[in-house]
């Protein structure tokens, strides 16, 4: 066996949930304590690294500067100030197709915070709820419909039709605004802002959604990604993206593992056996699926066309036997 | 009869005076961020004319204000519709690199006159975060002294005027300043500590000096009920034993004496007491804040002796209201709270229902 073959076997081979947990971690760190340490990856983040999260924050989610940006005054953003826009944007897409959704299942601090209370429920031995196929296919337009409100709304100010305290409509109702400064000891996002009625109506709505976050994240695996308009933008960019999940459907038995442990229930991942490319807009990349998968390079990630991570038998026995010693 | 009323009156109004007055001259010069009014759309030949000897006048102001000032001691005082905006300042003016700054007259904020700009230039001094000393030229705006810059970048700056008038044998010095702040929220590479450092003019003999939190950055902004810190300076040193007295918008007044360390503190008050569904978070109000000197010096100026003199110097500031005013924790953990505690109980219900109960099922071989 050559160097690259042996480190190929490691990878594929590896303890997955152990190395997506400390992965997770160590971006989590980042991106809400980095900020201390003098880190700053910009403002151009595709992950909601929260711009609230003001003293801590090692970069900055780009849905508020872009939501900002959006807000000016229409003689602004479509004059020679609207290269700014696209500067920001082209440095957002840099970031984002490096990782593709990788950026959801393995860095956002939403999703790891999501990720932590799942594994309390686990501990507490409290069986996880799922979405019946009805209420997934509705739900799963609520992200899109979200993302057009997150353009529709700083638009309008823009333009007047809608009052300036609804900037950043999506800031004030996504659950990170509400509880990653907490972990920065900023408990000032848990009041409502009696102001105005519409900060009123706005704060109040995110303390909703937060209150929503924890229950629905304690009995529903990754709660909020259904919902994200991030994941809907990321997944209408995705297209040139370099990490990429591919199916290689002959060798798919069907066996359905790929489902059950995918937290987002997607059933194409088990289901499609035509398409390549499999990842789909509720995807996030967080290749559970591959490490699942007991078919020789049934299920494999890609980067830049390169595999890096691919469905072995021998990896799915040593995953499994590491889950029967861990009593899960 | 008459007359004694009249002597009545006058000695009356001379206790109201007394009891209320707090020693700032009401013809206190500052400098003002806030527009006048547009119905006041241009100054008229009522409108302040204000006499004044510049410290480095170029020759032709000074040949014009020699013109001007005889003129000046009958100059009428005319209430122009200053033009405080109810509403407040503009919100957002901070964001700009655009500054222009109006000379006013008096210490009451929202009925100060707004000097005019006659024939004369001034010449203000300009100092950044560095010390740079920038030289800026006033320009009439509407008939109005003004005075226009672009901020080069982001961060504070300060903007002085020094005049000078001989009245009764005593040099009067005003010394209006100003502090501009240009702040954007994406600036990149602003040195927080760098902008927390005052900007101090060691050639003014009289300096009001505020001290910024040293968190305060280019982006926090005063609120009522903050703590405002100043230091009385005069060439750069500390002076104790100085009046200074912060005058709000709505005419409430406070003066303290600085201390030997030079400093004099002052609450900031709330000014702003509208109905909830008028209440605007940025409402912007102005105080102004008023040191007075004397010092026994000698000397002449434009052909006029004095013995001795009185400076007074202002420096306006900006507050908001404060977010204690607006923002509930109690209503925000309520609703948390409330959410995560029928919703979970939703969600446990919802999910019992959705319990099959254990049915055994026996088959019968034999059937």
């Amino acid at each position: 066996m050559t160097r690259l073959e042996a480190i190929r076997t490691a990878v594929n081979n590896v303890q997955f949930n152990r190395f997506r947990f400390w992965l997770q971690l160590f971006f989590f760190v980042l991106l809400v304590y980095g900020g201390f340490l003098g880190i700053d990856l910009g403002k151009s983040l595709p992950t909601f690294a929260c711009g609230y999260n003001q003293e801590g924050r090692g970069g900055m989610c780009y849905l508020m500067v872009f939501q900002h940006q959006l807000a000016w005054p229409w003689q602004k953003l479509f004059s020679v100030a609207g290269l700014t826009v696209l500067s920001g944007f082209a440095i957002f897409y840099l970031w984002f197709i490096a990782l593709n959704k990788g950026w959801c299942g393995f860095v956002c601090p939403v999703g790891t915070i999501q990720d932590w209370i799942t594994s309390l429920r686990r501990r507490m031995g409290i069986r996880y709820s799922r979405y019946s196929w009805e209420q997934f296919k509705w739900l799963a337009q609520i992200k899109y419909l979200l993302l057009a409100l997150m353009f529709i709304i700083p638009l309008g100010i823009g333009g007047g039709w809608f009052q300036k305290d609804m900037k950043s409509p999506f800031c004030m109702i996504c659950p990170g605004r509400t509880v990653i400064p907490l972990f920065g000891g900023d408990f000032s996002q848990l009041s409502i802002d009696f102001s105005s009625k519409t900060n009123m109506i706005m704060t109040g709505l995110g303390l909703t959604v937060m209150g929503l976050f924890f229950v629905g994240s304690f009995v529903k695996k990754r709660f909020f990604c259904f919902y994200c308009p991030m994941g809907a933008f990321h997944y209408l960019l995705s297209k040139p993206a370099l990490l990429r999940l591919r199916k290689d459907g002959s060798k798919c038995t069907r066996c359905g593992d790929c489902f059950r442990v995918c937290d987002q229930e997607i059933k194409d991942i088990a289901d499609d056996v035509t398409k390549k490319e499999i990842m789909t807009d509720d995807c996030i990349l967080c290749m559970k699926c591959v490490a699942a998968c007991p078919e020789q390079g049934a299920l494999k990630a890609t980067f830049a066309g390169i595999p890096i991570f691919e469905s072995t038998e021998e990896g799915f026995i040593k995953r499994m036997h590491k889950g029967r010693q861990d009593g899960n | 009869m008459l007359r004694r009323k009249a002597v009545f009156a006058a000695v009356l109004y001379g206790l109201v005076q007394a009891t209320f007055a707090t020693g700032v001259s009401a013809e206190v010069l500052w400098l003002s961020e806030t527009a006048p009014s547009k119905r006041a759309a241009s100054a008229n030949a009522d409108d302040v004319q204000h006499e004044h000897h510049h410290v480095m006048p170029p020759a032709k102001s000074e040949a014009a204000q020699s013109a001007v000032a005889s003129e000046v001691k009958s100059a009428k005082k005319h209430d122009h519709d200053t033009g405080i905006n109810p509403e407040g300042e503009t919100p957002g003016k901070d964001h700009q690199p655009d500054k222009q700054l109006w000379l006013r007259q008096g210490d009451n904020i929202k009925s100060a006159q707004y000097v005019a700009a006659a024939n004369a230039e001034e010449h203000f001094k300009m100092i950044d975060l560095g010390g740079q000393i920038t030289d800026v030229v006033t320009a009439s705006d509407g008939g109005r002294l003004s005075l226009k810059t672009n901020l080069p970048k982001v961060g504070f700056y300060d903007v002085y005027l020094e005049q000078r008038v001989v009245r009764d044998g005593k040099l009067q010095v005003q010394l209006p300043k100003a502090e501009l702040l240009w702040a954007s929220c994406v600036a990149k590479d602003v040195d927080e500590e760098a902008v927390a450092k005052p900007i101090i003019n060691v050639s003014s003999p009289l300096e009001l000096v505020r001290e910024h939190a040293a968190d305060e950055g280019c982006m926090a902004r005063l609120v009522w009920g903050d703590v405002v810190n100043f230091l009385v300076l005069s060439f750069g040193k500390p002076v104790a034993g100085v009046p200074v007295t912060m005058i709000t918008q709505e005419g409430w007044r406070n003066t303290v004496v600085s201390d030997k360390t030079g400093h004099a503190s002052f609450t900031v008050i709330r000014a702003y007491f509208p109905k909830w569904f008028e209440f605007k978070k940025y409402h912007t109000d102005t105080f102004l804040t008023v040191a007075e000197m004397d010092t026994d010096e000698a000397g002449e100026l434009g052909g006029e002796r004095y013995t001795s003199a009185h400076y007074v110097t202002t420096l306006p500031g900006k507050y908001r209201p404060s977010p204690y005013d607006y923002r509930s924790y109690a209503w925000g953990l309520g609703i948390a709270l409330f959410v995560i505690v029928f919703g979970g109980l939703a969600v446990y219900l919802y999910r019992r229902r959705r319990l099959k109960p254990y049915q055994e099922e026996r088959i019968d071989d034999k059937a």
